[in-house]
């Protein structure tokens, strides 16, 4: 297939063509398949449609249908779209999980301090509670709340309900609300236990 | 005829792999777990965080509390690692960048779900309060 291709395909377009890639029809060098035409005398060669030998039209047909491919977009392509509540919210959903991630990271360490002993468990309880350790608590917690019920979103939407404009609407303000005051709460009751204040 | 790709293009492996749906599924059923866990977790937390060491390794010894963390220590990260591959692969287009993080995306979830599930376990295997 590769002497194919090179043959008649992108390389009759002239020298000065770049390489083009090919939809599976591969420009890929089989070594020492040059010149020895006869090695591959038993693979088909593609005809198109109308039963024209493909080199007939110097073979543009191919590297035109091949250019759109190259210069396709990748997704979802942030730039293009308006502002919009639901944009806003699955972007942040995005972040949040990220975000998660750490926190899970954070939690494994969490598990590694109680398991190497109070000496470490100290340190690194009071690493979490200096200021930045808290900022970064709450945004984690935040991203918790958040992740959580846009989560519950996109599963009632994998059940096939909640799609229309208003609704996907209402649905993310109702996500964005519930994790800040889901958020806030939270933290009140961690400051009603005493948490952080034996640090 | 179930496979509609040429030999040529299978034996590169590209095209699907038939592995898309079980992505699909694992992410949405480790969602629907976490939201349990992750109530679970937030209810938790603030006896956790104010009793200091002591509360902690007590909280430990419940085998529920154990294994109950160590679940949502394992299903998070494997539900992050699905989430992150997704974000790798939607926005880097170069393969061996994209290979390299999707590795490393693997190496880091599944490394910190066995580390932290065995620390986990250590402190609730090694007895009473100290």
């Amino acid at each position: 297939m590769g002497e194919v291709a090179s043959r008649s395909g992108v390389g009759g377009g002239g020298a000065t063509t770049p390489p083009v890639p090919t939809c599976g029809r591969s420009t890929h060098p089989i070594k020492g398949g040059e010149g020895t035409g006869r090695r591959f005398v038993d693979t088909p060669v593609p005809r198109l449609k109308d039963g024209r030998e493909p080199e007939r039209d110097g073979g543009r047909a191919m590297a035109e249908s091949s250019r759109p491919i190259r210069e396709r977009p990748l997704s979802p392509h942030l730039q293009v779209w308006r502002w919009h509540v639901t944009l806003a919210v699955s972007i942040a959903h995005r972040f949040a999980g990220i975000g998660l991630y750490l926190g899970l990271l954070l939690i494994a360490g969490w598990a590694l301090a109680v398991a190497g002993g109070p000496d470490a468990f100290a340190s690194y309880a009071a690493l979490l509670a200096s200021p930045v350790g808290l900022v970064v608590l709450f945004l984690i917690t935040l991203a918790g709340f958040f992740h959580m019920a846009n989560g519950i979103r996109h599963l009632v939407w994998d059940l096939g309900f909640g799609f229309k404009p208003k609704t996907a609407d209402f649905t993310a303000w109702v996500v964005i609300v519930f994790a800040i005051l889901a958020a806030i709460a939270f933290w009140f009751r961690m400051a009603a236990f005493g948490a952080f204040t034996h640090v | 005829m179930s496979d509609l790709r040429t030999p040529l293009r299978r034996v590169r492996g590209l095209g699907s792999a038939k592995h898309g749906v079980m992505h699909f599924i694992h992410q949405r059923v480790t969602g629907a777990a976490l939201v349990l866990l992750i109530c679970w977790g937030f209810s938790q937390t603030p006896f956790l965080v104010a009793n200091g060491y002591d509360g902690a390794h007590t909280w430990l010894q419940s085998p529920v509390n154990a294994a109950l963390a160590s679940l949502l220590l394992a299903v998070g990260l494997y539900h992050g690692q699905l989430g992150v591959q997704v974000v790798i692969e939607d926005y880097i287009g170069k393969t061996g960048t994209r290979t390299a993080l999707l590795v490393l995306n693997a190496f880091v979830a599944f490394a910190f779900a066995a580390v932290g599930v065995v620390a986990l376990l250590k402190t609730a295997f090694s007895g009473g309060a100290s």
